[in-house]
């Protein structure tokens, strides 16, 4: 997984699935990519927690703390139902962002990128810059500083 | 002490540090320089702690000289050279075979007086030289050995000794997710079989459950640890601590084969040592003023681990002054924290006091325990491991303060409880007794809603109200759950319960009040994660 996961400033409607479908999580590990249900994901709620943490999953016998990536963006609250997971890595261990789709992976050449200029994104440094995709401008985060500034120490 | 026990560790840790030994030397050999003679230092001194530790007087007396040799070297007042170099493979080869005799079937020590005799020439090379041929007695008096001739290696034992290898306490973490992981998946196939209702495979399950739980009780063993591996720093430090101090003190240990989990006794040391500074800071008189109260000049200072049932006790004892109830009281009453009216306090309000942060009677700030620090760093340590703290103090006579903690961090007994759709865990530590709750149980007091059981009332809590969740509409319906700590108990009540489980604890991150309101979080049978009640932050 990369540090930066680019986020459309807008919110992106999730498209209507035509045949049934499985809801995944894909992540990667070692270099390999898997994919679990999303239903293998109960979340707990954590009380006492501010609402830019979504709750814990279980991650196979690891217990995962989930940021809700449209609430710590000053964005509407992921939908739980809907979203996926992202997993990053944050002091030698896991934490979630959840968001509410996952789009593509572009190698944009590092001459495109830009300052992000004027966000209204609250969380201080997450935002290292802005990239034109296919006509639309997105912001560039820093998960590391999203997690930090959500979580700090943590445990 | 069981010393048959440490012996076999003794073998397996020296085995270690023999190797590291041959392999520094060999390195210094190579023309290694500073950096080899540093690491050759650092392993003959730990071989030399853990001969003495011992009572190995053969292998601590010949560690001793070789790291007087080495000293030299190290600060240059001897060049490595062959000779030096001849006379540390001399001496390291004794060391070898006194390790051997000394953990043999019947124990001996080697006679060292000769290779001793040689590293003192090698270390003052102003004295006239005298070749030496390495040759080695068993010191007479017990069984004789015949002495084996030089440049033979003495015979080995030959009852083989049991092999111990070391493991990275982090495997052993992860052994335990794995059977906690096993332990869910078993769960879901017993659901399954329910449903199915063959007999052979609920007798299958059954037998696997058995197999499993073996399992889960091995890997809980390996993980257990004598605390002494913590204690045994403890020595130094106070000698050290009352030297600076100028007191006299007589320090004892007593319990150290007592086993703790790993993952409780890598966090217990720091507690102990607070508390064992704040005893020769602030309890132990110094010796002038000791005699002028008519105490021995030497106070005795004891370190005491105790197993009591599924937990332990850790007791720092010392007769020096007491906590003085006169100091506490108007300094307690100045910050607001009792009755003007009290006078005196019992050993509960005291500990409690006392366990406030920034709350000191010391006169005056010093190095060791610094001001009011300490006893409120114990508290919070000791809260944040699931156990408690009792103090029981004579003014003038002593203290003895006793840290109560569970045998292992890991794997603890736990009610699953449930508000709303929600589960959470409490701890079966502190949990006295369950009720059903009815409403004639419910009633105020002082303006507060209490529960009534038997003739004692206790102070309401719903769990609901601590989540998060709206209150039901019935308030006087539940379960209660009467829990306890430190003395301190409340009524906590919750919806319904859904039974007691072993549960496997883990850390998770968490932001503002979810790490008080919770000291950790388990996985359900259904794999979903529940979060474990702090207690204290509840009482």
């Amino acid at each position: 997984m990369s540090d930066a996961v680019a986020v459309p400033p807008e919110e992106v409607l999730a498209e209507e699935p035509q045949v049934p479908t499985r809801r995944l999580l894909v992540f990667d590990v070692g270099g390999h990519g898997y994919a679990c249900d999303m239903d293998a994901f109960r979340e707990t709620r954590l009380p006492g927690a501010p609402e830019t943490i979504c709750g814990l999953i279980n991650l196979r016998g690891t217990i995962v703390t989930v940021i809700d990536g449209g609430a710590a963006l000053g964005k509407r609250p992921f939908k739980r139902a809907e979203g996926l997971i992202l997993l990053a890595e944050y002091q030698e261990r896991w934490v979630g962002i959840g968001v509410d789709d996952v789009r593509d992976i572009q190698d944009v050449p590092i001459n495109l990128f830009a300052s992000p200029g004027e966000t209204g994104i609250s969380l201080a440094g997450a935002v290292t810059g802005a990239v034109e995709i296919d006509g639309e401008r997105v912001l560039v985060l820093d998960i590391k500083t999203v997690v930090q500034q959500v979580i700090g120490q943590g445990r | 002490m069981d010393t048959g026990r440490y012996a076999k560790l003794f073998l397996s840790e020296s085995r270690e540090s023999l190797t590291e030994i041959n392999n520094a030397l060999l390195e210094l050999e190579r023309g290694g320089g500073d950096a080899a003679v540093a690491r050759l230092f650092r392993a003959v001194h730990t071989m030399k702690g853990m001969g003495a530790a011992m009572g190995y007087t053969s292998v601590a007396d010949l560690s001793h000289e070789l790291e007087t040799l080495l000293d030299k070297v190290r600060n240059g007042a001897i060049v490595v050279g062959r000779p030096v170099i001849d006379t540390l493979f001399a001496g390291v080869d004794s060391l070898e075979q006194a390790v051997d005799l000394a953990t043999a079937p019947t124990p001996q020590q080697l006679d060292v007086t000769k290779v001793i005799a040689r590293i003192r020439e090698t270390a003052s090379p102003e004295e006239v030289t005298q070749t030496f041929t390495s040759e080695f007695a068993i010191a007479a008096g017990e069984k004789k050995m015949p002495a084996p001739a030089s440049d033979v290696p003495a015979p080995l034992p030959t009852q083989k000794a049991p092999r111990h290898i070391r493991i990275e306490s982090k495997r052993l973490d992860t052994l335990m997710n794995v059977v906690g992981e096993l332990v869910i998946a078993r769960d879901r196939i017993a659901k399954v079989a329910e449903r199915l209702g063959d007999d052979e495979l609920a007798e299958s399950i059954l037998r696997a459950s058995q197999i499993l739980a073996n399992l889960q009780n091995e890997i809980m063993t390996s993980r257990m640890v004598p605390v002494w591996q913590v204690f045994e720093r403890f020595p130094r430090v106070v000698r050290d601590t009352a030297k600076a101090l100028g007191k006299e003190v007589d320090f004892k240990i007593e319990g150290r084969e007592i086993e703790l989990d790993r993952s409780m006794l890598d966090e217990m040391g720091e507690p102990v040592l607070h508390l064992l500074r704040n005893s020769l800071d602030h309890g132990i008189e110094a010796p002038a003023e000791r005699e002028k109260k008519g105490k021995p000049r030497v106070a005795t200072l004891i370190l005491t681990a105790e197993r009591d049932r599924a937990t332990v006790l850790i007791r720092v004892t010392d007769d020096g002054r007491g906590i003085d109830q006169t100091r506490v009281l108007p300094r307690a009453k100045k910050m607001g924290l009792v009755d003007k009216e009290t006078t005196r306090l019992t050993e509960q309000e005291l500990v409690a006091i006392i366990s406030r942060p920034g709350f000191s009677t010391a006169e005056k700030v010093t190095e060791i325990s610094g001001r009011g620090v300490g006893f409120d760093i114990v508290a919070n340590r000791v809260r944040a491991l699931g156990g408690s703290l009792e103090v029981h103090t004579d003014a003038g006579l002593g203290t003895s303060v006793s840290m109560r903690l569970p045998l292992t961090l890991a794997i603890s007994r736990a009610l699953l409880a449930k508000v709303q759709k929600e589960t959470y865990a409490i701890p079966l530590t502190h949990v006295l007794e369950t009720f059903s709750l009815s409403k004639p149980m419910l009633l105020e007091s002082k303006g507060r809603l209490v529960v009534a059981i038997r003739d004692d009332l206790f102070p309401a809590i719903w769990l609901r109200e601590r989540v998060g969740l709206p209150p039901t509409e019935s308030a006087a319906a539940g379960q209660v759950v009467l829990i306890e700590l430190a003395e301190r108990k409340a009524a906590l009540i919750v919806d319904e319960f859904v039974g007691q489980q072993e549960i496997v604890v883990k850390q998770f991150d968490g932001v503002n009040d979810s790490k008080t309101l919770f000291s950790g979080a388990t996985i359900l049978g259904d794999g979903s994660p529940a979060l474990i009640v702090d207690a204290s932050s509840l009482l």
